[in-house]
């Protein structure tokens, strides 16, 4: 417990990243700065297109900053590890491999654990977030919530120091999504584990969050920090709970500002792609 | 909930459970085996129509009544289990070989920068030659006759294995290999574990083409440095004017390409077990 509450601090130091297309250089990230306490969960929430897919490839070692540092703990970001887990905005289950042989690959590619303890927790978590009747069925014969929750037990099985989420639960029903938190919330607040959990939802973000930090649009840098301090473990009636609607009138201001930026300035590219096509 | 309740029976019939069993005959006359034997029939319908009547230079060709006595009596004789046998051996040898170097070589080339730099604009030159302008040098080079000949097999086969098996690995999902490198994976168990089964359905793709140009170039090869096997009885058929024997000998070429085909299709199936899951999906949108 003491250990897990010193490890898996994301620091980002001035982290400038640009993508360069043939002619134009986008800057999606400017100057960003902030901290991801450890074993907290931070929900990052911006505009779409704000970067966030960039700032989880960023802490996963799938890029690197052009300017600026990504630290853990302490430690410059060299390329993905083990120790930093993502889960994918579309299902990354293997398709080759059932369901059972998906949550049993960490364990098996990194040693760490005997074939026989990594059956246990393996059939344990599947369990837990309800694919026990489903074990040796492969990713194509289960449903969205299904895929999602057996990608959720693969990466849960390595004990990630920092866990990734990138907009996981983005396409499913709001039925399954409600379902979806819900399993996520009780499986975080078993782990203790440090997690960034990206989304464009605002219900979503203060549901799971206890900090969020919301970014503005393109280029990107934190815009507000907020502490969510809605009591824990959180259960569906927090919805409706006052200090909930304090907290998601305020992050709509935040955000209201923001979007109305950002139809501006697409408002603008589309003048500018006009008057290109005249000349 | 009281209308729910209204809309259930109040008393279960058992002959509400009685399942029909298919009969042996409606399994049989399926609407699928009956399109498919009039296909075939078809083919050997407009034939005969069109030797019958002797429409344009159709007078020159024999036959299905023809052909199939010559038929029955070709398969009577020794010769033709030979001549079968030679010949399915000899692209049997030149597809295995041409599976061992392209499936390993294409899994390379797809999944390492440097190799492919290295190998593929050889082999982009090598390509376009077809498997019969490597007779003569096959000739020249093989001391043994059937080594020649599974050669021109292997020089068919080899090229559309190798590319699908390229075109296989580089499709694979980028995601999947990020996936896989947070879960701890090192290159080694990620070309064995991600690479190999992610590109075995093109693989398979391109052994099932392999096979058919095999069978192809199987011919061009026997018709000169054989003394037996199909290729070559359908050319000594011709020089020795018994044409309706050069329509046997295709017709066996065809269904033993057939038979080696399903063979591939079969044994693939064994192997990509989770490809029935996705086919199985995709049979519901054809429409029927």
């Amino acid at each position: 417990m003491v250990d897990s509450n010193h490890k898996g601090e994301v620091v980002f130091e001035n982290v400038t990243r640009a993508v360069q297309t043939k002619k134009t250089e986008t800057i999606i990230l400017d100057h960003c700065s902030f901290v991801i306490e450890s074993g907290k969960l931070t929900v990052l929430i911006g505009p779409s297109g704000c970067g966030k897919t960039t700032i989880i490839n960023l802490i996963a070692g799938y890029e690197k900053p052009d300017r600026g540092k990504v630290l853990i703990d302490g430690k410059p970001v060299a390329g993905p590890d083990r120790e930093r887990l993502v889960v994918f905005q579309e299902t990354a289950l293997f398709p080759w491999l059932t369901c059972y042989d998906n949550v049993m690959f960490g364990p098996l590619a990194t040693k760490v654990m005997t074939r026989e303890e990594a059956h246990e927790q393996t059939v344990n978590l599947l369990e837990k977030v309800g694919l026990r009747d489903f074990l040796y069925k492969y990713p194509m014969q289960l449903s969205g919530g299904m895929m999602r929750r057996a990608e959720l037990a693969r990466a849960l099985i390595n004990r990630p120091t920092v866990m990734l989420m990138d907009e996981p639960f983005r396409g499913l029903d709001a039925m399954t999504r409600e379902l979806m938190q819900e399993y996520y919330l009780r499986l975080v607040e078993e782990s203790h584990g440090t997690h960034l959990f990206v989304t464009s939802e605002i219900e979503e973000a203060i549901f799971l969050a206890d900090r969020l930090i919301i970014m503005t649009n393109k280029p990107s840098r934190v815009k507000h920090t907020l502490d969510i301090d809605l009591p824990r473990p959180r259960i569906a009636s927090v919805l409706r709970s006052k200090r909930y609607i304090e907290l998601k009138s305020l992050t709509l201001e935040i955000l209201h500002e923001e979007a109305v930026k950002a139809s501006r300035a697409s408002g603008k590219a589309d003048i500018a792609i006009e008057s290109g096509l005249r000349t | 909930m009281k209308n729910q309740t209204n809309t259930i029976p109040e008393k279960i019939n058992e002959s509400d459970f009685v399942f029909e069993r298919p009969s042996f005959l409606s399994k049989i006359f399926t609407l699928k085996m009956v399109l498919n034997t009039a296909s075939v029939l078809s083919l050997f319908v407009i034939w005969g129509l069109l030797v019958n009547f002797g429409i344009y230079r159709f007078v020159l060709i024999p036959g299905p009544a023809e052909v199939l006595e010559w038929g029955i009596e070709w398969m009577g004789s020794k010769g033709f289990w030979m001549d079968a046998s030679l010949s399915t051996l000899r692209v049997l040898g030149g597809f295995t070989f041409a599976c061992l170097i392209a499936i390993p070589t294409g899994l390379m080339i797809g999944w390492n920068k440097i190799f492919s730099d290295l190998t593929f604009p050889t082999l982009e030159i090598l390509r376009p030659i077809p498997g019969i302008a490597y007779i003569p040098i096959a000739i020249l080079f093989f001391p043994w006759e059937e080594a020649s000949v599974a050669f021109i097999c292997f020089v068919g086969a080899f090229f559309p294995i190798l590319l699908n098996t390229i075109t296989g690995v580089r499709l694979i999902d980028r995601d999947y290999f990020r996936a896989a490198q947070c879960l701890g994976s090192r290159p080694r168990h990620i070309f064995w574990h991600i690479v190999v089964p992610g590109a075995l359905p093109s693989i398979s793709t391109g052994a099932a083409l392999g096979m058919g140009i095999a069978w192809m170039a199987s011919v061009a090869g026997e018709m000169i440095s054989g003394k037996w096997g199909l290729g070559y009885r359908i050319w000594e058929a011709y020089t020795l004017i018994r044409y309706p024997l050069i329509v046997d000998g295709m017709i066996v070429i065809g269904l033993l390409g057939l038979g080696s085909s399903t063979l591939i299709r079969f044994i693939t199936l064994r192997l990509i077990p989770w490809r029935k899951a996705i086919t199985e999906s995709l049979d519901e949108s054809i429409t029927k």
